[in-house]
Formats: C-alpha cells, structure tokens, sequence
C-alpha cells in the first residue's frame, strides 16, 4: 500500500506542476477559463431497456430518438457534490431549450428506484422534456461504458454531459461543470450547424 | 412595518444560535423557515436540502473528494485557524485512487490562507471570495444569507467536528462488538476468531509503523498519526432485546467506544440501532436478520434489509409469476418478514402465525404456494406439506436443512451471491484466515465480520487521524464500492445517506450438481 501511495504522491507532484502551469485550478485567472472541455465522438448507445421515474419500462434507442437536440447526464440521487450541480444546470437550462430533450440515467440503479427518481426530479422542478431513468444495472453500467463514462466506484464519477444535435450526429461530450448560459451556448451551437 | 421586516427584525435580535445554525448547515432551512437560496455556476439558482453546506461538506465538515469535485473541509478547526500545507491532509485526499487530474492539482495546491473570522466567513459564503481575494470554484454557491442566518451558521461552524471524538484517545482505539446471548456459542467463537486474528494483525502493524520515527527516511512519519491500538470488547446481551437498551448503556459508560463493528443478532436489533443513533455511535455492518428497516438513521449501517428484503423480493417474485392461493406461516420475530410480504402482495395472501391450528388452516385453504418464515424446528413442527402445494418458499437465513421431502417443490430466498459467482476477493480473504489459522466453520458470518473490521480500518487509514464519527461513516460510505466485498453478497455499494449496502435478492431451487446444490429461478431481483 505505502510504495503506491509514495508513486501516487509522485504523480500528483508531477501533474500538479503541469495543471499549476496551464492555470487549470481556481483563483488566478480573471476572467476565470472554462471549466469544461469539448471533444466530439462517435459513441454507440447499446440496445438495453430501461425503466423511468414512472415505472415505464423504454428502450434507450427510444428515449433518445428526437429530432432535436438531446441532452444527457449520469447521475444518482444520493451523490452529495456532483449530481446537484449538473443538474441544477439543467433545470436552469431547460426553459431556454424548448426544442430539447434532457436525460439523466442514474448510475445506482438499485439503490435509485422509480420513486426516488420522481423525488430527484421533483427536487429540480424537472419539466415534461426532461426524462429520468433506471434499470437493471448490467444494463445501466453498459449504457456508461458505451459513452467512456464507466468507473467501478459511483463516488469517483466524472461530471460529464453529452449532447447530439439531431439523431444522425455524433455525440458532443463536454467534461466539467457548466453553467446555464455555457450549456445553452453549446447548444445553439449544434443547432447552427 | 410589514409583517416580513418585523420578523426579520426579531430574528436579528436573536442570539447566534448553533442549533438554527444546524439546520441552516444540514437541511438547508433558514431560520425563518425558508430554503437557503444561492447561485451556482455564476447562473444557476439553487436552493434548499441538496444545496445545503452538508450536502457537500458532509454532515462531518470534513468535505469529500468525489470525482472531478474537490470538496475542501469546513470543520471548525479548519475554519477558524490559519492553513497551512499539511502531508497528512493531502495523504486522506490522494490515498485511495487515481483522482482527475483537476481534483490532484488542487488537493496539491500549498495554498495558506488566514484564519476566518465572522466578516470573512460572510464575504466567502457571499462573494465567494476569501480571506487572502482568490474566488473559489464557481462549484460553490454564492448564497444569499443575511446577517442572522449567517450570525447562527457561524455559531454552528464554530462547533463542527471541534470536539475530541469518543472512544479514541492518543492511543487507543476502542470498539465493541455486540453479541445476542441467545446466538449459536459455535457461530459466536467462530466470528471472535476472526476479530481476534484481525485485531492482532492490525495491532501488529501499527507497532512495526511506530517504532520506525526517526529511521524512516519515508513520509510515513507524516502519518503515524494516523494509528492507534485497537482495543476490542464483546458486548454480551443477555435476555429479550426489551432489556438490551439498560445493558448497552452500562457497557458504552464503563468503556465509551468508538464504534460497534460486526455484531451477531437473533432477535430484533432495534435496541442497538437505537442505542447508535441516540449515542451517535457508528454501528456497523452486524449480521442480524432484523435490521430497523423503516427508518433510515445516521449511524447504523447494515448488510441489507434483512428478512424484510427477502419478503418484498419474493412478493416481487410471485407477482410476476403466475400462481394460485398464497398462504404465509410465520412464529416470533418472522412476523416481520410475513407483515412486509403482506404489504407488497397485498389481500391475496392468507397468514397464520405457527399453532396447532395450522393444519386446519391449511387443509381448509387448500393453498398452491405456501410461504414459510420457520427456522428448521419450525418446519420440523410444521410436518408434511399438503397435497396441494406447488411450492413452497422458505428463507435461506432460517433455514439450515430443507426436509428430504419436499424436494422439487423447494423454493428459497437467497440474499446472497450464488455458490461459484462469489467476488474474487473471496479467495484472498479465504487464504487471509486460513493464515491465521482460523477455520473457517461459519464461512458467511466470518466473512461478514472480516469485511465490518477491514472496511473500518480502510476509513481510519482514509482519514488519516481526523477521528471524527461523522467522518468515519462518510468516509464508510464512500469506500464501501471499493475492492473489499469478501464476497458474501454478489455487490456491496453505499453513497451518502444509504444504510442497506446490497439491495436485492435471488430466489433459488435446489439442483444436485449446480455448484452449492442450488441454482436460481431467474435474476436478482431488487424490490
């Protein structure tokens, strides 16, 4: 355990040197960089079904099937940091987005049954365009690995959001925090395209 | 004056009050019974319980570092002193797993800041910026607190985790491990074996670190702080549970521990979950059938629900199977398992509680599927099955041997990993006690107790000498995912909050060679 502590504490010596030096940590920059980046791929959703905050069973294809831009983040209702700020910008977002569909998967699915969902959803004032859902959780951990979004351990997940702009376009995968206005302005920027 | 500004007028003329400080800290709830309200990200409004400073901080003040997110600590002694780069701090942060690359820079950062006091806590909670200028991560809210809410806050802040916990000294590390006198003698010696094993290894260990100070040439010696002898005692309860409460209490007084870890119950648990949750004790991981399962507390922490979960996955079961008249028969405590499948099956069900009327029940109902909350005397009791059952579902926990009899017609409820399919670290834990030459003649409570002592060690170590017990179960929860499933239950998972740390059930059938001599009708079934 102590030799990879000490290789850890090394590493974290080496990559802090690297983020110090690109600014990457909050409090000098004025005004403060983006916290999130943007790559573009080509991610493959799997076949599976899943179940939403009413109990109904959907397939995945058919809760993202929608001719406009569709929204997704993976959550789950107990995660104390992460999980509120992504979707705190999705409920800020979503009256701005009037053409979107929003989608927040949980990644505990046995622990985040349809009912605790609904509770979630009720919690961010989630409207009629943004789905919640759960499933078995094979299924749940294949829908992650498919968009590289897979960690063993819930409380080590990255706060990731991903959005397709119609249902032929690749996948925009955006890792970090955002606000409102930066998730509206992504986008509009598929949109324009 | 309105209505509105006399309140508030009266609020401000209120004292600091830790206690209004605490709700505002843990539930979100101002004083005047509105949510905390604040900003985050620079634009998004948020408000209330899962925007309260506890929702991140943790309930502890000792913060979190969940992917992607670093959450500093808030406790008092952080707050109100001047920070300065401490190893052992960062060492909680960075031990366990690879961080993203953000979380390991900022963890890293040697930044100093003065102390907080009353003005300062204000702007940073605020503005967002604190004592030395530098503006905190946008994923902190700005909230909008006014001058009483934030007067009662810092009251409250000036307390959190500020109290040397109990059960620790500079020393010693002590816990106790309750036992129901009325369990198995041969079960109850072979879990104190394992704890035995376990803490003389760990004891071992921590005085191979101590005398290394000032030969080793290693940080270790950031972190020597971190360890402490571990002191065990066994907590006989003798009697009904109704007289445990009186002999919990003068055990915790004699000798105040830490925490409860493992603990071996036949009857209801409710006097030591309640003793956990009135002491703030944390209580770990007992192997009990009877877990408090209608109240979620702070401190008590369980495998699963027990016999209720098997209750509500068979009803989940027999719901989505086609079948005819139900009948449950239960005796003692099993009537909580028979009243929680009651519920989830609803009026279809008939139940009996086990008497000499039972065979007249039966031959009158004529039922097709029997459901039986009997231990092996009990359906030794109990006899034939009638001609007309189909089926009959028994609990795996209760029953040890299934009458040669009943043969295909045995269905069990299985909470457990499948023989065969167990995790990994079965085998590592397995050669573990063979080591130490403990035999293993009660494999599944060993092993349930090997996991109560290493996941406690594995928080300890996480936290690196900030003995608090908030801290410990948060640091519990978060960990609990990680490698450590001695393979008992196919997954053992917790997040903030949860206390049930594998949430479903199988349902098996006896099959001569499938490995155990069962195989299961169908998947894992989470109700």
């Amino acid at each position: 355990m102590w030799r990879s502590i000490r290789s850890i504490s090394v590493l974290a010596f080496l990559v802090c040197g690297a983020a110090s030096a690109q600014g990457a940590h909050d409090g000098h920059a004025a005004p403060p960089p983006a916290r999130y980046t943007r790559t573009v791929a080509p991610y493959a959703p799997p076949d599976v079904t899943l179940v939403d905050a009413e109990g109904e069973s959907v397939t995945l294809g058919a809760a993202l099937d929608h001719d406009g831009p569709v929204l997704l983040q993976f959550i789950f209702t107990t995660c104390p940091a992460v999980c509120p700020a992504l979707s705190g910008t999705f409920a800020a977002a979503q009256e701005r987005l009037e053409d979107a569909r929003m989608v927040s998967i949980s990644i505990d699915p046995e622990h985040d049954t349809p009912p605790r969902l609904a509770e979630y959803a009720r919690r961010f004032d989630a409207g009629p365009r943004w789905r919640f859902l759960t499933g078995e959780l094979d299924d749940v951990d294949a829908v992650r690995k498919a968009f590289a979004a897979y960690v063993p351990n819930k409380m080590r997940h990255q706060p990731l959001t991903f959005l397709r702009g119609s249902p032929s376009a690749p996948w925009v995968r955006l890792d970090g925090f955002l606000s409102a206005a930066e998730l509206v302005a992504e986008v509009r920027r598929l949109e324009s395209r | 004056m309105t209505p509105a500004a006399v309140l508030a007028a009266l609020l401000l003329a209120l004292p600091p009050d830790p206690e209004l400080g605490e709700r505002i800290y843990r539930d979100g709830v101002l004083p005047s019974g509105a949510p905390l309200a604040g900003v985050l990200h620079g634009d998004v409004p948020v408000s209330g319980a899962a925007f309260s400073c506890a929702s991140c901080h943790r309930r502890s003040g000792f913060g979190t570092s969940e992917g992607g997110a670093y959450v500093p600590p808030v406790t008092a002694p952080a707050l109100f002193a001047d920070r300065r780069l401490d190893r052992a701090e960062l060492f909680r942060e960075l031990y366990q797993e690879v961080q993203p690359r953000t979380v390991m820079a900022r963890v890293r950062d040697p930044r100093a800041r003065p102390a907080y006091d009353a003005a300062s806590l204000a702007a940073v909670l605020r503005e967002g910026r604190d004592p030395t200028g530098r503006r905190l991560d946008p994923l902190m809210p700005r909230y909008d607190l006014g001058d009483a809410d934030m007067a009662h806050l810092t009251a409250y802040l000036r307390t959190l985790s500020a109290a040397p916990a109990i059960g620790v000294d500079g020393a010693r590390l002590h816990f106790a491990t309750p036992v129901d006198a009325a369990a198995d003698p041969e079960e109850r010696a072979a879990v104190r074996a394992v704890i035995d094993a376990y803490v003389r290894r760990k004891n071992a260990d921590t005085r191979g670190q101590l005398a290394r100070p000032g030969h080793s040439p290693w940080h270790m010696d950031d972190f020597l702080d971190s360890y402490r002898e571990w002191v065990h005692h066994e907590w006989e309860l003798a009697g009904p549970p109704s007289t445990w409460t009186a002999q919990l209490e003068a055990f915790y007084a004699e000798r105040p521990v830490f925490a409860l870890l493992g603990g071996l119950g036949r009857q209801d648990w409710r006097p030591v979950h309640d003793f956990c949750e009135r002491r703030e004790v944390p209580c770990l991981f007992p192997s009990t059938d009877l877990p408090v399962v209608d109240e979620e507390g702070a401190y008590a922490l369980y495998f699963t629900r027990g016999l209720t979960l098997e209750a509500q996955a068979l009803a989940r079961h027999l719901s989505e199977t086609a079948h005819g008249r139900v009948v449950q028969i239960y005796r003692g405590d099993a009537a909580v398992p028979a009243r929680a499948f009651r519920q989830a099956l609803g009026d279809a069900v008939v139940d009996t509680e086990l008497d000499d009327a039972t065979s007249e029940l039966l031959a009158e109902t004529r039922p097709a599927v029997l459901v039986l909350w009997l231990d092996d005397a009990g359906l030794r009791e109990l006899g034939e099955l009638p001609e007309t059952v189909h089926e009959v579902y028994l609990s795996s926990s209760l029953v040890d041997e299934v009458p040669a009899s009943w043969g295909e017609r045995v269905r069990l409820t299985y909470p457990y990993a499948l023989p065969g399919q167990e995790d990994p670290q079965v085998y590592r834990v397995r050669a573990w006690l063979r080591s130490r030459g403990v035999a293993r003649t009660h494999e599944r409570l060993q092993l349930e107790a090997y996991f109560a002592l290493s996941i406690a060690d594995h928080a300890l170590m996480h936290q690196a000498g900030s003995f608090s017990r908030d801290f410990f179960v948060e640091s519990v929860e978060h960990e609990a995912e990680n490698a450590l499933n001695p393979g008992v239950y196919p997954r053992l998972a917790l997040g903030p909050g949860q206390r049930f740390a594998s949430k479903g059930c199988y349902v098996v059938r006896l099959a001569d060679g499938s490995p155990g001599g069962i195989e299961a009708v169908g998947g894992w079934i989470v109700p």
